[in-house]
């Protein structure tokens, strides 16, 4: 939601400083800071996941050996 | 003109909105991440080896819903070399379950939140052997049906 009214607030906020290029370069780098910012948690939280998921059915797969072993 | 204060009164609002926002999805990032890390605990391949080890020592198998094995009354339910094995494997305390471990999750017994946060993750309707081992000061979790 709050990313919407950024969006659409873009071009007013982008006309505080009095002037376009400032306006544009900072609008920039807070998107910037954004996007990298959930794309770091993003990939952080899938690869542990991940990780998590793979441990979990090698040891599962571990244990039935042991269970046809016996 | 008069517009210029509006604009970046708005502005303000957007981006402590943001910013909580942003807070609350790092604090539900960090609690996953937890969880997650809690999980290395349970379940390390060398401990589940290290279970069996411990599941074939077992002499007299006990019955009832539940028996805690520690050093002090190993031989009563394992071989006599028990108390060898636990201290060369680091084995702090075994909890043998029967196939109701939810019972066993719900009384008021004398095992830590610890065991009871490993006994949540596993199957809970199978009799169980629970290992807790004890290295360099934490606490780590396995466990091996007795099927």
């Amino acid at each position: 939601m709050d990313i919407i009214f950024l969006f659409f607030y873009t071009r007013d906020i982008i006309k505080i400083g009095g002037s376009m290029k400032k306006g544009i370069i900072s609008m920039s780098v807070i998107y910037t800071f954004l996007i990298l910012f959930i794309l770091t948690m993003t990939t952080i939280l899938s690869s542990y996941i991940i990780r998590n998921n793979l441990v979990k059915e090698v040891i599962s797969e571990a244990k039935e050996e042991i269970y046809n072993v016996e | 003109m008069s517009n210029k204060g509006f604009i970046f009164i708005e502005t303000v609002v957007v981006l402590v909105v943001l910013a909580a926002s942003l807070i609350g999805l790092y604090s539900t990032f960090s609690s996953v991440i937890n969880n997650i890390e809690k999980r290395k605990q349970y379940d390390n391949i060398n401990d589940v080896y290290k279970v069996k080890i411990i599941k074939d020592l077992i002499v007299n198998e006990p019955s009832g819903t539940y028996t805690v094995i520690n050093n002090s009354n190993c031989t009563n339910y394992m071989n006599s070399d028990c108390k060898e094995v636990f201290s060369e494997l680091a084995v702090s305390e075994v909890l043998i379950t029967g196939n109701n471990i939810q019972t066993i999750i719900d009384l008021d017994i004398d095992i830590s939140n610890t065991m009871k946060e490993y006994l949540k993750t596993i199957n809970k309707n199978e009799e169980s052997l629970i290992v807790r081992f004890n290295r360099s000061g934490e606490n780590y979790y396995s466990s091996l049906e007795l099927r």
